[in-house]
Parts: structure tokens; sequence; C-alpha cells
């Protein structure tokens, strides 16, 4: 019995000490700057040397891509124009998805990834569908997840819904058609 | 199984992936602490897992041509750029990567083909079935980069595999 518990404790020790070492390999790795950026619409978040900026953001219950009829709800449909742009190397915003601090909507499917050649820039409709009793102080987070280096930088940039105005949002996109480009545009960064 | 040899199991998998971890991380520091890429001399060769890989040429221009005569402007302020790579295999490998992105300065790296290329005569893709042993088979990637980048391209990088070694830059002859 006594031999049981030692082996145990030896698995213990062992376990813990390799946490430890995993654990100080990524703090190690970790770079002392942000690990997000925050803006508001209209403004260029910095994400991975590169930029993110939310260019608009329109409301509906009907979705439309380029005026085919693609989806109705109850809810409301948020379309979220966003442009990525890279300066250096190649810049990919995947996992977007609306935040705030009480409730996150994943983007509909195939729908949260945009990505920028070096020196291009790509502009992209993310498609929404959020509850609009709970669609104040929403923001736009992409991030590039990094498995490695175990460092996660991240956009995060405000839509401009306030607890104030969501009332009204939610009256503007009532019954009412909100259309999103199938491809993204590409082109050269200014 | 015992209580005993379950713990040093459950003991074994965690240091086992504690390992793992350690291994890539350290790997991937390892390969951080000197240049990424090798730019090999004008025209040389690059060889990797019983294949060679020549850049016969690296050209730039604001038209293309595809295969039916049709003319497509580079989009504004952006050229194409077109590679000619010849690629031998000594019939090794089962998979035969013709997907080399393109690096220019400041290790900006460009994948070919990812804005859209029109059909051209030469393939841009190769598969083992198209190749003959031992013989030279030529292709071309192509794609479009912004201007002021231009005159800043170093070549085509050949490696793309996972690896510690730094990756090969062929170039064409001078």
């Amino acid at each position: 019995m006594k031999t049981l518990r030692n082996s145990r404790l030896i698995a213990v020790l062992i376990t813990v000490a390799c946490i430890a070492v995993a654990t100080l390999g990524l703090r190690l790795s970790e770079p002392t700057e942000y690990e997000s950026s925050k803006a508001r619409l209209g403004e260029p978040a910095e994400f991975l040397g590169g930029s993110l900026t939310v260019e608009k953001v329109r409301v509906g219950t009907i979705l439309t891509r380029e005026g085919e009829l693609q989806l109705t709800t109850e809810g409301l449909f948020v379309v979220v124009t966003v442009t990525v742009a890279a300066r250096e190397a190649k810049v990919s915003a995947s996992d977007s998805v609306l935040v705030s601090d009480k409730y996150r909507y994943d983007a509909i499917d195939g729908f949260d990834l945009v990505d920028a050649e070096p020196g291009f820039q790509t502009t992209k409709d993310l498609v929404f569908e959020v509850d609009p009793h709970h669609m104040a102080d929403l923001a736009l987070e992409s991030r590039k997840t990094e498995l490695i280096v175990g460092y996660h930088e991240r956009a995060l940039v405000s839509l401009g819904i306030t607890k104030g105005n969501a009332e009204q949002w939610w009256q503007a996109g009532k019954g009412r058609e909100v259309d999103y480009a199938r491809f993204e545009t590409v082109r050269v960064v200014e | 199984m015992s209580t005993r040899n379950r713990s040093w199991l459950l003991t074994a998998m965690i240091f086992g992936l504690t390992l793992i971890y350690l291994t890539i991380w350290a790997t991937y520091a390892y390969i951080h602490q000197y240049d990424r890429y090798q730019q090999l001399a004008p025209g040389a060769k690059a060889s990797l897992q019983g294949r060679t890989y020549q850049l016969l040429s690296l050209t730039q221009s604001s038209e293309l041509k595809d295969k039916y005569g049709e003319i497509h402007p580079a989009m504004a302020g952006s050229v194409w750029v077109i590679a000619k790579i010849s690629v031998t295999s000594d019939g090794t490998e089962e998979f035969v990567d013709c997907d080399q992105p393109l690096i220019g300065e400041g290790d900006r790296v460009w994948e070919f083909d990812v804005l859209g290329t029109p059909e051209r005569e030469l393939p841009s893709s190769c598969s083992k079935d198209d190749m003959k042993i031992g013989q030279p088979f030529i292709y071309e990637s192509v794609t479009q980069i912004p201007q002021p980048y231009a005159n800043q391209l170093y070549g085509v990088v050949v490696n793309q595999y996972v690896t510690a070694d730094p990756l090969q830059v062929i170039r064409p002859s001078a």
C-alpha cells in the first residue's frame, strides 16, 4: 500500500513539474506588448502587423445575397463589412464573432475568415444573427490563434450599438432586407 | 490494469504530451534564431526529397494572356508575376509539390493563384501522373503583387514542409 502511495505521489510530482515547465515555456515566449487592439467603427485596429477596419454595419430581418433571398429571422441579421489590410506578412483574421460582456454570436457558417496577402487589402461582409434585445455594446472580435507561442492577438472593434440606441437599431432593421456580397473584394493597399 | 499501472500510464501520457509540446516549442524558437530563407545562386537547382526544382524565368507584366488569347489586365496598382519552373522527380516520392510561394524583400510571401489566375498554355499544377521519372516537367505559377514590391523579389521558395532547415529560394539565371 505504501508503494502505491509513493508511486501516486511521484506521478503527481512529475505531472506538476511538466505543467510548470510548459507554463514557463509559454511565459518566456509571450511578447510584452498588447494582446488586443481596440478600435471603433471606421477606425483601423492594429492587427498582426496590418490592420482590421469595420467599414460599416447594416441590419435587417430578411437576408439577401446580391438581391436573392437567403434567410429570414425573428431576431436580427447584422452584416458587418470588414477590411483587412496586410503591409508586411499575410494577415488572416479568423474566428470572427460579435461579443459583449454577456453575449457572444458566431458568424453564420463560412463567413468568419478574412485574409490579405502582403500589400493587399480584402473587404468582406460577415453575417451574424443576433437577439435584438441583447445587442448593446456588441463588438467584432477577430483573432489569430497561436498554438506554439501561446500568444493570441486579437482585434476588438466596437460597432457603435449602445444601450441608448439599441432599440433604434432594432426598429431600423425590423422587416427590412439586408444584403451582403457573395465575394470578397481585393485591392492594393493605398 | 492495476491502480498503480494506471497511475504510471497516465503519468507517461502527460510526460509524453509535454515532451511533444516542448519539442515543437524549442524547434520553433530555434528556427527563429537564424535566417529562415537561403537564397541559392542564380539558375541553381534546389533539391528536395527526390525532386529538383529550377526557376527558368521570373517575369512581370501589366497584362496576362490566357490560353484562349484573352488579355487580363492586372488590378490597379499591381502587376502579374509569372514564374516558369522546371521540376524533375526521381520517382521516390508519391506526392510532387508544385505550390511554391513567391518571396520578396522583408520576407513578404505571396501564395500563387490565391487572387485568381486565368488558364494558361503551361500547366499551373503538377501530379505524378503528368511527370516522367528523370525528365523535367515545366509548369507555371502566376500571381499578382503590388507594383512597389515588383522590383524587390528574391525568387520562389521551394520547401513548404514543416522543417527546421532553412528554406531554399531559387532564382532565374542572371
